[in-house]
Protein backbone atom coordinates (compact mmCIF):
# COMPACT_ATOMS: atom_id res chain seq x y z
CA UNK A 1 0.00 0.00 0.00
CA UNK A 2 1.19 3.45 -0.85
CA UNK A 3 1.32 5.65 2.23
CA UNK A 4 1.01 9.44 2.12
CA UNK A 5 4.60 9.67 3.39
CA UNK A 6 5.91 7.66 0.44
CA UNK A 7 8.45 9.53 -1.67
CA UNK A 8 7.27 10.71 -5.11
CA UNK A 9 8.08 8.71 -8.21
CA UNK A 10 10.51 9.99 -10.82
CA UNK A 11 7.90 9.99 -13.58
CA UNK A 12 5.57 12.11 -11.42
CA UNK A 13 8.37 14.65 -10.94
CA UNK A 14 9.21 14.61 -14.65
CA UNK A 15 12.78 13.40 -14.08
CA UNK A 16 14.50 10.22 -15.19
CA UNK A 17 17.51 8.38 -13.76
CA UNK A 18 20.16 7.21 -16.22
CA UNK A 19 20.13 3.38 -16.33
CA UNK A 20 23.92 3.29 -16.58
CA UNK A 21 25.30 5.91 -14.22
CA UNK A 22 22.18 6.65 -12.10
CA UNK A 23 22.41 10.43 -12.64
CA UNK A 24 18.98 12.06 -12.32
CA UNK A 25 18.12 14.32 -15.29
CA UNK A 26 15.21 16.35 -16.55
CA UNK A 27 13.32 14.33 -19.10
CA UNK A 28 11.32 16.26 -21.60
CA UNK A 29 12.09 14.66 -24.93
CA UNK A 30 12.62 11.06 -25.91
CA UNK A 31 15.97 11.16 -27.65
CA UNK A 32 17.88 12.66 -24.71
CA UNK A 33 21.22 11.30 -23.68
CA UNK A 34 22.69 11.35 -20.21
CA UNK A 35 25.10 14.30 -19.96
CA UNK A 36 27.49 12.29 -17.76
CA UNK A 37 27.82 8.92 -19.51
CA UNK A 38 26.13 9.35 -22.89
CA UNK A 39 23.61 6.53 -22.47
CA UNK A 40 20.12 7.05 -23.86
CA UNK A 41 17.62 8.09 -21.22
CA UNK A 42 14.41 6.10 -20.93
CA UNK A 43 11.51 6.49 -18.55
CA UNK A 44 10.97 2.75 -18.92
CA UNK A 45 12.86 0.08 -20.85
CA UNK A 46 11.67 0.10 -24.47
CA UNK A 47 8.91 -2.41 -25.31
CA UNK A 48 9.79 -4.13 -22.06
CA UNK A 49 6.81 -6.46 -21.74
CA UNK A 50 6.79 -7.48 -25.42
CA UNK A 51 10.50 -8.27 -25.40
CA UNK A 52 10.32 -10.15 -22.11
CA UNK A 53 7.41 -12.23 -23.34
CA UNK A 54 8.93 -12.90 -26.77
CA UNK A 55 12.23 -14.09 -25.31
CA UNK A 56 10.40 -16.13 -22.71
CA UNK A 57 8.27 -17.88 -25.36
CA UNK A 58 11.37 -18.63 -27.43
CA UNK A 59 13.01 -20.13 -24.34
CA UNK A 60 9.89 -22.16 -23.55
CA UNK A 61 9.85 -23.65 -27.07
CA UNK A 62 13.52 -24.62 -26.83
CA UNK A 63 13.01 -26.05 -23.35
CA UNK A 64 11.26 -29.09 -24.85
CA UNK A 65 14.15 -30.36 -27.03
CA UNK A 66 16.52 -29.40 -24.20
CA UNK A 67 14.81 -31.96 -21.98
CA UNK A 68 13.91 -34.59 -24.58
CA UNK A 69 17.17 -34.80 -26.54
CA UNK A 70 20.27 -36.35 -24.99
CA UNK A 71 22.71 -33.90 -23.41
CA UNK A 72 25.56 -36.40 -23.44
CA UNK A 73 26.44 -39.65 -25.19
CA UNK A 74 28.76 -41.94 -23.26
CA UNK A 75 30.30 -45.02 -24.79
CA UNK A 76 32.18 -47.69 -22.90
CA UNK A 77 33.71 -50.81 -24.48
CA UNK A 78 31.65 -50.35 -27.63
CA UNK A 79 28.42 -49.88 -25.68
CA UNK A 80 26.89 -46.41 -26.12
CA UNK A 81 24.26 -44.80 -23.91
CA UNK A 82 22.51 -41.45 -24.10
CA UNK A 83 21.63 -39.40 -21.07
CA UNK A 84 19.16 -36.56 -20.82
CA UNK A 85 19.06 -33.94 -18.07
CA UNK A 86 16.48 -35.86 -16.07
CA UNK A 87 18.12 -39.25 -16.51
CA UNK A 88 21.37 -37.72 -15.23
CA UNK A 89 19.59 -36.57 -12.09
CA UNK A 90 17.94 -39.99 -11.76
CA UNK A 91 21.29 -41.79 -12.04
CA UNK A 92 22.72 -39.79 -9.13
CA UNK A 93 19.57 -40.34 -7.11
CA UNK A 94 19.68 -44.10 -7.60
CA UNK A 95 23.33 -44.40 -6.63
CA UNK A 96 22.44 -42.67 -3.37
CA UNK A 97 24.19 -39.36 -4.08
CA UNK A 98 21.19 -37.25 -3.14
CA UNK A 99 23.09 -34.04 -2.50
CA UNK A 100 24.55 -33.87 -5.99
CA UNK A 101 21.26 -35.02 -7.55
CA UNK A 102 19.56 -32.15 -5.76
CA UNK A 103 22.13 -29.57 -6.95
CA UNK A 104 21.70 -30.63 -10.59
CA UNK A 105 17.93 -30.86 -10.24
CA UNK A 106 17.80 -27.35 -8.77
CA UNK A 107 20.08 -25.81 -11.40
CA UNK A 108 18.68 -27.58 -14.47
CA UNK A 109 14.99 -28.12 -13.72
CA UNK A 110 13.77 -25.99 -10.83
CA UNK A 111 15.52 -22.72 -11.74
CA UNK A 112 14.39 -22.66 -15.41
CA UNK A 113 10.81 -23.54 -14.39
CA UNK A 114 10.77 -20.90 -11.64
CA UNK A 115 12.00 -18.36 -14.19
CA UNK A 116 9.26 -19.28 -16.69
CA UNK A 117 6.50 -19.08 -14.09
CA UNK A 118 7.82 -15.97 -12.33
CA UNK A 119 8.47 -13.91 -15.47
CA UNK A 120 5.14 -14.97 -16.98
CA UNK A 121 3.38 -13.97 -13.76
CA UNK A 122 5.23 -10.63 -13.61
CA UNK A 123 4.40 -9.76 -17.23
CA UNK A 124 0.76 -10.73 -16.75
CA UNK A 125 0.48 -8.52 -13.66
CA UNK A 126 2.39 -5.63 -15.21
CA UNK A 127 -0.21 -5.42 -17.98
CA UNK A 128 -2.86 -4.78 -15.33
CA UNK A 129 -0.97 -3.25 -12.42
CA UNK A 130 -2.51 -3.86 -9.03
CA UNK A 131 -1.53 -2.31 -5.75
CA UNK A 132 -1.59 -5.51 -3.75
CA UNK A 133 1.64 -7.50 -3.62
CA UNK A 134 3.78 -5.00 -5.49
CA UNK A 135 6.61 -5.24 -3.00
CA UNK A 136 6.46 -9.05 -3.16
CA UNK A 137 6.49 -9.04 -6.96
CA UNK A 138 9.54 -6.76 -6.93
CA UNK A 139 11.24 -9.24 -4.58
CA UNK A 140 10.28 -12.07 -6.93
CA UNK A 141 11.96 -10.20 -9.78
CA UNK A 142 15.11 -9.83 -7.69
CA UNK A 143 15.10 -13.59 -7.07
CA UNK A 144 14.74 -14.27 -10.82
CA UNK A 145 17.62 -11.90 -11.56
CA UNK A 146 19.79 -13.55 -8.94
CA UNK A 147 19.20 -17.21 -9.81
CA UNK A 148 19.45 -16.58 -13.57
CA UNK A 149 22.93 -17.74 -14.41
CA UNK A 150 23.20 -20.75 -12.10
CA UNK A 151 21.48 -22.87 -14.75
CA UNK A 152 24.66 -22.67 -16.82
CA UNK A 153 25.98 -25.30 -14.39
CA UNK A 154 24.93 -28.26 -16.52
CA UNK A 155 26.59 -26.82 -19.62
CA UNK A 156 29.90 -26.46 -17.76
CA UNK A 157 29.61 -30.01 -16.34
CA UNK A 158 28.94 -31.54 -19.77
CA UNK A 159 31.81 -29.55 -21.31
CA UNK A 160 34.27 -30.67 -18.63
CA UNK A 161 33.22 -34.33 -18.69
CA UNK A 162 33.43 -34.46 -22.50
CA UNK A 163 36.86 -32.81 -22.46
CA UNK A 164 38.09 -35.30 -19.84
CA UNK A 165 36.68 -38.68 -20.81
CA UNK A 166 38.43 -39.43 -24.09
CA UNK A 167 39.84 -42.93 -23.80
CA UNK A 168 38.46 -44.41 -27.02
CA UNK A 169 37.60 -48.01 -26.07
CA UNK A 170 37.81 -47.62 -22.31
CA UNK A 171 35.22 -44.88 -22.40
CA UNK A 172 34.44 -41.61 -24.13
CA UNK A 173 31.81 -38.90 -23.89
CA UNK A 174 30.39 -36.57 -26.49
CA UNK A 175 28.01 -33.65 -26.04
CA UNK A 176 24.49 -34.27 -27.35
CA UNK A 177 22.17 -31.80 -29.09
CA UNK A 178 20.12 -31.34 -25.90
CA UNK A 179 22.85 -29.32 -24.22
CA UNK A 180 22.90 -26.79 -27.08
CA UNK A 181 19.17 -26.19 -26.64
CA UNK A 182 19.59 -26.04 -22.89
CA UNK A 183 22.34 -23.41 -23.17
CA UNK A 184 20.07 -21.38 -25.46
CA UNK A 185 17.23 -21.62 -22.90
CA UNK A 186 19.48 -20.28 -20.14
CA UNK A 187 20.74 -17.37 -22.26
CA UNK A 188 17.26 -16.50 -23.54
CA UNK A 189 15.73 -16.50 -20.05
CA UNK A 190 18.59 -14.30 -18.80
CA UNK A 191 17.91 -11.83 -21.63
CA UNK A 192 14.19 -12.05 -20.93
CA UNK A 193 14.71 -11.20 -17.25
CA UNK A 194 16.95 -8.27 -18.12
CA UNK A 195 14.38 -6.84 -20.58
CA UNK A 196 11.71 -6.77 -17.89
CA UNK A 197 11.37 -3.36 -16.27
CA UNK A 198 10.42 -3.78 -12.58
CA UNK A 199 9.22 -0.16 -12.49
CA UNK A 200 6.20 -1.34 -14.48
CA UNK A 201 5.07 -3.21 -11.35
CA UNK A 202 4.67 0.18 -9.66
CA UNK A 203 3.07 2.06 -12.55
CA UNK A 204 -0.60 2.76 -13.04
CA UNK A 205 -1.31 3.41 -9.36
CA UNK A 206 -3.62 6.29 -10.16
CA UNK A 207 -5.93 4.00 -12.09
CA UNK A 208 -7.13 2.02 -9.11
CA UNK B 1 34.63 15.10 -19.77
CA UNK B 2 32.87 14.33 -23.02
CA UNK B 3 30.39 16.90 -24.20
CA UNK B 4 27.22 15.30 -25.44
CA UNK B 5 24.73 17.15 -27.57
CA UNK B 6 22.22 16.97 -24.79
CA UNK B 7 24.46 18.93 -22.43
CA UNK B 8 21.68 21.44 -21.80
CA UNK B 9 19.74 18.84 -19.80
CA UNK B 10 19.26 19.90 -16.22
CA UNK B 11 20.68 17.35 -13.78
CA UNK B 12 20.04 16.71 -10.09
CA UNK B 13 23.17 15.09 -8.62
CA UNK B 14 21.76 15.35 -5.08
CA UNK B 15 18.87 13.00 -5.94
CA UNK B 16 18.77 9.25 -6.44
CA UNK B 17 16.08 7.07 -7.97
CA UNK B 18 15.32 3.46 -7.02
CA UNK B 19 15.73 1.44 -10.20
CA UNK B 20 13.03 -1.05 -9.19
CA UNK B 21 10.15 1.20 -8.08
CA UNK B 22 11.13 4.60 -9.51
CA UNK B 23 10.89 6.46 -6.17
CA UNK B 24 13.05 9.55 -5.71
CA UNK B 25 15.21 10.05 -2.63
CA UNK B 26 17.80 12.55 -1.49
CA UNK B 27 21.21 10.95 -2.14
CA UNK B 28 22.50 9.89 1.30
CA UNK B 29 26.07 10.41 2.48
CA UNK B 30 27.33 6.94 3.24
CA UNK B 31 30.42 5.80 5.09
CA UNK B 32 32.45 2.83 3.90
CA UNK B 33 30.54 -0.42 4.35
CA UNK B 34 27.17 1.33 4.66
CA UNK B 35 24.34 0.66 2.22
CA UNK B 36 21.09 2.46 1.53
CA UNK B 37 17.89 0.60 0.68
CA UNK B 38 14.67 1.89 -0.83
CA UNK B 39 12.00 2.31 1.84
CA UNK B 40 9.23 1.42 -0.60
CA UNK B 41 10.42 -1.77 -2.35
CA UNK B 42 13.51 -2.79 -0.39
CA UNK B 43 15.96 -2.67 -3.30
CA UNK B 44 19.48 -1.45 -2.55
CA UNK B 45 19.92 2.08 -3.87
CA UNK B 46 22.76 2.56 -6.37
CA UNK B 47 24.94 4.68 -4.10
CA UNK B 48 27.71 4.16 -1.60
CA UNK B 49 30.90 5.55 -0.15
CA UNK B 50 33.36 6.95 -2.72
CA UNK B 51 35.05 4.09 -4.59
CA UNK B 52 38.25 2.90 -2.91
CA UNK B 53 40.52 2.93 -5.97
CA UNK B 54 43.67 1.37 -4.44
CA UNK B 55 41.71 -1.56 -3.11
CA UNK B 56 39.80 -1.96 -6.38
CA UNK B 57 42.98 -1.85 -8.49
CA UNK B 58 44.78 -4.36 -6.26
CA UNK B 59 41.86 -6.78 -6.49
CA UNK B 60 41.49 -6.32 -10.26
CA UNK B 61 45.21 -6.90 -10.91
CA UNK B 62 45.15 -10.01 -8.71
CA UNK B 63 42.06 -11.21 -10.61
CA UNK B 64 43.85 -10.88 -13.95
CA UNK B 65 46.79 -12.97 -12.72
CA UNK B 66 44.65 -15.61 -11.07
CA UNK B 67 42.41 -15.75 -14.14
CA UNK B 68 45.44 -16.63 -16.30
CA UNK B 69 46.29 -19.45 -13.89
CA UNK B 70 42.68 -20.67 -13.93
CA UNK B 71 42.69 -20.81 -17.73
CA UNK B 72 46.19 -22.18 -18.27
CA UNK B 73 46.23 -25.02 -15.76
CA UNK B 74 43.93 -28.06 -15.86
CA UNK B 75 40.91 -27.92 -13.60
CA UNK B 76 40.58 -31.68 -13.16
CA UNK B 77 42.95 -34.64 -13.59
CA UNK B 78 41.56 -38.13 -14.10
CA UNK B 79 43.13 -41.54 -14.35
CA UNK B 80 41.65 -44.94 -15.13
CA UNK B 81 43.59 -48.22 -15.46
CA UNK B 82 46.89 -46.48 -15.94
CA UNK B 83 45.56 -44.02 -18.47
CA UNK B 84 45.63 -40.38 -17.66
CA UNK B 85 43.94 -37.22 -18.88
CA UNK B 86 43.26 -33.65 -17.76
CA UNK B 87 41.25 -30.72 -19.04
CA UNK B 88 41.31 -26.95 -18.78
CA UNK B 89 38.18 -24.80 -18.90
CA UNK B 90 39.08 -23.71 -22.39
CA UNK B 91 39.24 -27.34 -23.56
CA UNK B 92 35.82 -27.97 -22.09
CA UNK B 93 34.38 -25.05 -24.08
CA UNK B 94 35.98 -26.54 -27.19
CA UNK B 95 34.61 -30.00 -26.36
CA UNK B 96 31.12 -28.54 -26.75
CA UNK B 97 31.79 -27.38 -30.30
CA UNK B 98 31.04 -30.81 -31.82
CA UNK B 99 28.47 -30.68 -34.63
CA UNK B 100 25.67 -28.22 -33.89
CA UNK B 101 27.40 -27.14 -30.70
CA UNK B 102 29.40 -24.32 -32.30
CA UNK B 103 27.06 -21.48 -31.15
CA UNK B 104 27.03 -22.88 -27.61
CA UNK B 105 30.82 -23.22 -27.57
CA UNK B 106 31.09 -19.58 -28.69
CA UNK B 107 28.75 -18.46 -25.92
CA UNK B 108 30.66 -20.47 -23.31
CA UNK B 109 33.98 -19.07 -24.57
CA UNK B 110 32.54 -15.55 -24.20
CA UNK B 111 31.32 -16.36 -20.69
CA UNK B 112 34.75 -17.76 -19.76
CA UNK B 113 36.54 -14.62 -20.92
CA UNK B 114 34.01 -12.11 -19.55
CA UNK B 115 35.75 -11.94 -16.13
CA UNK B 116 39.12 -11.24 -17.78
CA UNK B 117 37.71 -8.43 -19.93
CA UNK B 118 35.97 -7.03 -16.87
CA UNK B 119 39.12 -7.07 -14.71
CA UNK B 120 41.22 -5.50 -17.48
CA UNK B 121 38.69 -2.69 -17.91
CA UNK B 122 38.63 -2.09 -14.16
CA UNK B 123 42.46 -1.96 -14.11
CA UNK B 124 42.40 0.62 -16.89
CA UNK B 125 39.86 2.86 -15.14
CA UNK B 126 41.36 2.57 -11.68
CA UNK B 127 45.01 2.97 -12.70
CA UNK B 128 44.16 6.32 -14.28
CA UNK B 129 41.99 7.29 -11.32
CA UNK B 130 44.91 6.64 -8.97
CA UNK B 131 47.16 9.09 -10.79
CA UNK B 132 44.31 11.62 -10.71
CA UNK B 133 43.30 11.42 -14.36
CA UNK B 134 40.16 10.37 -16.18
CA UNK B 135 40.95 7.28 -18.24
CA UNK B 136 40.52 7.65 -22.02
CA UNK B 137 37.13 6.20 -22.91
CA UNK B 138 36.08 6.36 -19.24
CA UNK B 139 32.31 6.36 -19.84
CA UNK B 140 32.32 3.56 -22.41
CA UNK B 141 34.72 1.37 -20.41
CA UNK B 142 32.77 1.77 -17.19
CA UNK B 143 29.50 0.98 -18.97
CA UNK B 144 31.01 -2.15 -20.57
CA UNK B 145 32.47 -3.34 -17.26
CA UNK B 146 29.09 -2.96 -15.54
CA UNK B 147 27.30 -4.63 -18.47
CA UNK B 148 29.58 -7.68 -18.34
CA UNK B 149 28.76 -8.33 -14.69
CA UNK B 150 25.88 -10.85 -15.15
CA UNK B 151 27.84 -12.71 -17.84
CA UNK B 152 30.80 -13.42 -15.63
CA UNK B 153 30.11 -16.88 -14.21
CA UNK B 154 33.23 -17.84 -12.28
CA UNK B 155 31.27 -19.22 -9.33
CA UNK B 156 29.11 -21.31 -11.67
CA UNK B 157 32.27 -22.72 -13.32
CA UNK B 158 33.61 -23.56 -9.86
CA UNK B 159 30.46 -25.43 -8.85
CA UNK B 160 30.34 -27.08 -12.29
CA UNK B 161 33.89 -28.39 -11.85
CA UNK B 162 33.02 -29.79 -8.42
CA UNK B 163 29.91 -31.52 -9.79
CA UNK B 164 31.93 -32.96 -12.69
CA UNK B 165 34.49 -34.31 -10.21
CA UNK B 166 31.84 -36.04 -8.13
CA UNK B 167 30.15 -37.34 -11.27
CA UNK B 168 33.35 -38.96 -12.52
CA UNK B 169 34.67 -40.12 -9.15
CA UNK B 170 32.49 -43.25 -9.15
CA UNK B 171 34.14 -44.53 -12.36
CA UNK B 172 37.74 -43.33 -12.09
CA UNK B 173 40.29 -41.58 -9.95
CA UNK B 174 39.81 -37.82 -9.87
CA UNK B 175 42.13 -35.08 -8.64
CA UNK B 176 41.70 -31.33 -8.39
CA UNK B 177 44.11 -29.36 -10.57
CA UNK B 178 45.73 -25.96 -10.10
CA UNK B 179 42.94 -24.49 -12.27
CA UNK B 180 40.32 -25.47 -9.71
CA UNK B 181 42.13 -23.74 -6.85
CA UNK B 182 42.60 -20.70 -9.06
CA UNK B 183 38.85 -20.68 -9.77
CA UNK B 184 38.15 -20.75 -6.03
CA UNK B 185 40.58 -17.86 -5.47
CA UNK B 186 39.00 -15.94 -8.35
CA UNK B 187 35.53 -16.36 -6.86
CA UNK B 188 36.83 -14.87 -3.63
CA UNK B 189 38.62 -11.96 -5.34
CA UNK B 190 35.56 -11.09 -7.43
CA UNK B 191 33.35 -11.26 -4.35
CA UNK B 192 35.66 -8.82 -2.54
CA UNK B 193 35.71 -6.50 -5.55
CA UNK B 194 31.92 -6.45 -5.91
CA UNK B 195 31.51 -5.64 -2.22
CA UNK B 196 32.07 -2.09 -3.47
CA UNK B 197 29.56 -0.71 -5.93
CA UNK B 198 31.48 0.05 -9.12
CA UNK B 199 28.78 2.51 -10.14
CA UNK B 200 30.00 4.87 -7.41
CA UNK B 201 32.96 5.41 -9.74
CA UNK B 202 30.66 7.65 -11.78
CA UNK B 203 30.85 10.22 -8.99
CA UNK B 204 34.64 10.21 -9.21
CA UNK B 205 36.24 13.48 -10.32
CA UNK B 206 39.91 14.09 -11.13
Amino acid sequence: MSQPSDPPSASDLGVVACDECTLVCDAHDHASRCPRCGARLHHRKIASLDRTLALLCAALVLYLPANLLPVMRTSQLGHASDSTILSGVQAFWQTGEWGIALVIFLASVVIPCVKFLALGWLVWHARKPRRRGRRERTQLYRVVEFIGYWSMLDVIVVGLVCALVRFKLLGSSEPGPGIVFFGAVVILTMLSASSFDPRLIWDGEKND
Amino acid sequence: MVNWEADHLKTYPHLIVCKHCDRVFRRPDLARGQRATCTVCGQGLPCGAPFHCERGLALSLASVLVFLLAMYYPVIHISIRGRYNDATLWQSAMALSHGIGAPLATAVAFILFAPLMQSLMQCWLLAFALIGKTAPGFALTLRCAAWLRPWSMIEVCLLGALVAMIKLSSYMEVQAGVGLWALAALTLLNGLFWAQNIKTLWEWKP
